[in-house]
């Protein structure tokens, strides 16, 4: 089996970090190439690797070479445009780390195209007339944009990234059966992974942290759907001293608004703000921390690399029982309802910084899921098992082009009930109907 | 050259375009090529089968040929870089015959659906020809008007006139063909109850249609007339069939609205007698001419009939017109020679 | 009855008209109208579309019985299909040939496979009656396709273009046998 995984590979991408422990196991089992946007930070790797700059310059031959081509897709253009624009010229299998790419597709269309109406379009074509309509209202500056804010995930425009793939990889259940909502051919979850870092992650004393507190750590990039804003209201509530530490890029506005909260209930001694730290540095205050809190809502992502990761460290981590989270077992992290959020969060977090014996207790069996569930080797060979089916598809989609192609010539459309005949009969020639495991 | 003979076929049926992509293939052989016949099974009821059949001939892949020569629908849109076509037919029921009785295709959207699938593929993949060749002008008219494509007619020989000959002019007229609706046989018969002079009319062929069969057993009873009309409803051999041409006083050849001359009227000629067909026969109009090779009617009993009764009673006349038709045949270069080299330069 | 015999177009291989020539002369001894249908098929051309190709015909009301003799045109449509598959018939280039699922060199080429075999599947499946003789890789057949073949040897055959005076009397006997089970 020979695959092309394509990916973002920036230092900070968390994608790419797992692309990087990901590729890594699949060259043990099979001939991997690893494609990726040219980017200055980029990973190390001794996998075999082919940078591009824009996907115009890739040669569409040399990934036809390939039996199976994964595209690594998330919700941000800087590291996914060019890929994106390689899967819609070259069908692949799309590794789906996100439910909402609107982010993604608005940026697409209003900064990068520039074309407004591609945007309408889309909407149109994915959400009907209300998609429609919502789009022209943003246009015209009468909507509020609907990226900025929690009805997104009833536009997540993911359905997009999938035009002619035949597979998909999702790393949720949830996110499967929305996929498979949309999508006819091979849907796969696989749990996203990650591994540890050997690399020696210091002492406590290293960090940047006030001795003799609790190390409380979010991570992640800082937006509203992680709710630090809460975490902030309910840290405020907590009698106990604290160190809350969030790790992870920020941008202007929303980061204002949380360091007013700071600011408003006097924590600026419990609470830093450390923006984009390196892996190594991610991994020691993981190391260290005593506490994770991983909040969100509404649930943008497919899975979450932050949770696997907390868990590999045997953390002790409070989620929003949502998306991803909600399918973790209840006794490896501890879920709160994002209805009485403030409240319930008050709550986990007095009696975690009460009790180590607890947080430690979770912390285990969190990590004795993770050891299971969460390896890049079980992920590498749940690729390659899925690759087999996903390749079948591919070799008939590419008879389903072919007749498509012949039918057009004869002015049939895929509407009409004569071509759907010769799909059907070519489908139920073909293919299984057995359903995916 | 490696050359694929591409036709259509219905199994177990054979009529003249069978007969030609044979005889091609054969002389193919005799003219130092290697050839291949390949036959595509083609049906066409339901109509839904129709497009079936066009979309498996552009599937299939035809191996280590140098040259494909396509003849009839849809067998001529299998993929070759070095297509030739000798287009003895086109789907008549998506063009000439919409809107008659010989239609075919439902009027329904569906039968709608299908007629301009047949012309669109028609109109994209006939082009992909190096060169098309048809059998008539009436073909080559055709061609033109309803797909805007230029071709040569390049008239059908008989793979063997060595066993024809003129040996009598006897009083009958001679009628081989298969027996249909599209023939018109029932239309002979008919007409030998107008005929005045003794004369007899020798039909030789197979029913297709058993009700067609028994339109004509019913009208030869009906007309009393099973002492003047005989049907040879077995196989005859070609020797047979030779034979009776040779002894004619001419040949009756009346099917409506025809591509070609049809063989019988070549071998008719090779046999020095004259053809009598009627003014709708289509393509038998190339090589009858009228009081010249023989007689046109209109296509009713009394108008055959009375041109009959004209050929039997004047022997010399029919002789004259016989020998004029075979001049005919000689002039128009109807050979093999001609047709080979056209269809591998 | 009418019996319609499907096979690959092979010039260069006689033992095809040669196989289908005797097989049809057999079948008019006995008492059947017969006729060969030898159709295009490349081996290095895409085989998924010429297995579609074949699967597109279907010759229902063109003959009462029809004989496959090799792939793809087992996948050809009709209600009373048989199969008769003999080794030196042009089995290359298929699922079945030993020799071209060892040379599969990608995954890719697997992948494809596995669609046919499928399509395999559903013809040995659809079939009324499935035979081999005992050179073809009838030992696979159960396994792979959930359906035995039974041994059926083809008797000696005619030229390609021989005439059935050429035949012994015995070999006359051996096709008329092979006849009767073919349209039994």
């Amino acid at each position: 089996m020979r695959i092309a995984w394509v990916s973002p590979f920036s230092s900070q991408s968390s994608i790419g970090r797992r692309s990087e422990e990901i590729v890594g196991e699949l060259s043990k089992v099979c001939d991997v190439d690893l494609w990726h946007p040219q980017t200055e930070d980029e990973r190390p790797t001794a996998v075999p690797r082919r940078r591009f700059v824009r996907a115009s310059d890739v040669d569409p031959a040399e990934l036809a070479r390939y039996d199976m081509v994964a595209y690594n897709m998330g919700n941000y253009l800087p590291f996914h445009g060019e890929i994106y624009k390689l899967a819609v010229g070259t069908p692949g299998v799309v590794v789906l780390h996100d439910l909402v790419l609107h982010h993604f597709f608005a940026a697409y269309y209003f900064e990068e195209l520039r074309q407004p109406t591609g945007y309408r379009d889309a909407m149109a074509r994915l959400y009907g007339h209300r998609g429609k309509k919502l789009a022209e209202g943003i246009i015209a500056g009468s909507q509020p944009r609907v990226w900025e804010r929690d009805e997104v995930v009833d536009f997540p425009m993911f359905e997009d990234a999938l035009t002619g793939a035949y597979g998909v990889i999702a790393h949720s259940d949830f996110l499967v059966e929305r996929v498979r909502k949309v999508f006819a051919g091979p849907v796969q979850k696989i749990p996203l992974c990650c591994e540890l870092s050997s690399a020696d992650s210091g002492t406590r004393g290293d960090l940047d942290v006030p001795a003799g507190r609790p190390l409380i750590v979010t991570v992640g990039h800082v937006n509203p759907n992680k709710r630090i804003d809460s975490v902030l209201r309910a840290l405020a509530a907590v009698e106990r001293p604290f160190s809350y530490v969030i790790a992870g890029p920020f941008d202007g506005p929303y980061q204002r608004r949380l360091q007013g909260i700071v600011d408003d209930n006097g924590l600026n001694k419990s609470v830093t703000f450390l923006g984009y730290v390196s892996d190594n540095l991610l991994h020691a205050y993981l190391r260290h921390a005593d506490l994770c809190i991983n909040l969100r809502y509404p649930a943008f992502e497919g899975s979450s690399g932050s949770i696997v990761e907390e868990m590999w460290h045997g953390k002790a981590t409070i989620v929003t029982n949502t998306g991803f989270y909600r399918e973790l077992p209840d006794d490896t992290v501890h879920k709160i309802s994002h209805e009485n959020e403030i409240a319930e969060l008050t709550a986990a977090i007095r009696l975690f910084l009460g009790d180590p014996e607890e947080r430690h207790r979770l912390g285990q069996r969190a990590l004795a899921h993770a050891r299971t569930q969460f390896h890049p080797a079980q992920y590498a060979h749940r690729v390659l098992e899925f690759a087999t089916r996903a390749i079948q598809t591919k070799a008939a989609i590419r008879l389903a082009d072919r007749i498509g192609s012949e039918l057009r010539n004869m002015g049939v459309t895929s509407e009409m009930p004569e071509a759907a005949s010769i799909s059907d009969r070519a489908y139920d020639l073909f293919l299984p109907t057995s359903p995916a495991p | 050259m490696k050359i694929a003979v591409v036709n259509n076929c219905v199994p177990f049926l054979n009529g003249g375009a069978e007969y030609l992509a044979q005889s091609l293939t054969s002389k193919l052989a005799e003219y130092g090529h290697e050839a291949i016949l390949v036959r595509i099974p083609f049906a066409w009821e339901p109509p839904e089968r129709i497009l079936d059949s066009m979309l498996a001939c552009r599937l299939f892949r035809l191996p280590k040929v140098d040259r494909v020569i396509g003849l009839k629908f849809p067998a001529y849109y299998v993929q070759h870089d070095d297509k030739v076509l000798w287009l003895l037919h086109q789907f008549r029921q998506a063009y000439d015959l919409w809107g008659t009785d010989l239609q075919g295709l439902p009027s329904s959207k569906a039968g709608v659906s299908i007629r301009d699938a047949v012309r669109a593929a028609d109109n994209l993949h006939l082009r992909d020809a190096k060169t098309i060749f048809t059998n008539s002008h009436v073909t080559s008219n055709r061609l033109k008007k309803f797909n805007d494509i230029d071709s040569q007619v390049l008239w059908p020989p008989l793979s063997d006139t060595t066993h024809f000959s003129c040996e009598a002019f006897d009083d009958f007229v001679f009628y081989p063909s298969r027996v249909n609706a599209a023939k018109r046989q029932l239309l002979a018969v008919e007409s030998m109850r107008h005929v005045k002079s003794p004369g007899r009319l020798i039909l030789a062929g197979k029913g297709e249609d058993p009700a067609e069969d028994q339109r004509i057993e019913k009208a030869i009873e009906d007309y009393r007339l099973g002492d003047r009309v005989i049907w040879e409803r077995s196989y005859i051999s070609e020797q047979s069939k030779a034979d009776y041409f040779s002894r004619a006083a001419g040949t009756l050849y009346i099917p409506y609205d025809e591509d070609s001359y049809g063989y019988v009227t070549l071998e008719s000629y090779f046999s020095k007698k004259p053809v009598i067909t009627c003014t709708d026969s289509g393509g038998t109009n190339v090589l009858v001419k009228d009081r010249e090779t023989g007689f046109v009617a209109e296509p009713n009993p009394v108008s055959i009939a009375a041109e009959i009764d004209r050929l039997l009673a004047d022997k010399s006349r029919a002789r004259a017109m016989g020998q004029s038709g075979y001049d005919l045949v000689k002039k128009m270069d109807i050979t093999w020679d001609h047709v080979i080299r056209s269809l591998t330069t | 009855m009418k019996v319609l015999v499907i096979g690959r177009l092979c010039p260069d291989n006689p033992c095809i008209a040669a196989f289908t020539n005797t097989l049809v002369v057999g079948l008019q001894n006995h008492g059947h109208a017969a006729e060969t249908l030898l159709l295009p098929f490349d081996p290095e051309a895409p085989l998924l579309e010429q297995a579609m190709a074949a699967r597109l015909l279907d010759v229902s009301g063109s003959a009462d019985r029809m004989v496959a003799i090799n792939a793809p045109f087992h996948l050809v449509q009709h209600p009373h299909k048989i199969l008769w598959l003999v080794e030196g018939l042009e089995m290359d280039g298929w699922v079945w040939d030993a020799d071209s699922a060892a040379a599969l060199r990608s995954s890719s080429d697997q992948a494809e496979f596995a669609l046919l075999e499928h399509a395999d599947r559903i013809a040995f499946a659809e079939a009324r009656h499935v035979f081999c003789d005992p050179g073809a890789a009838r030992s696979s057949f159960g396994s792979r396709y959930g359906r035995n073949a039974d041994v059926l040897v083809p008797g000696p055959y005619l030229e390609a273009a021989g005439h059935p005076s050429g035949q012994t009397e015995q070999e006359i006997a051996v096709w008329n046998e092979i006849a009767s089970q073919l349209t039994s």
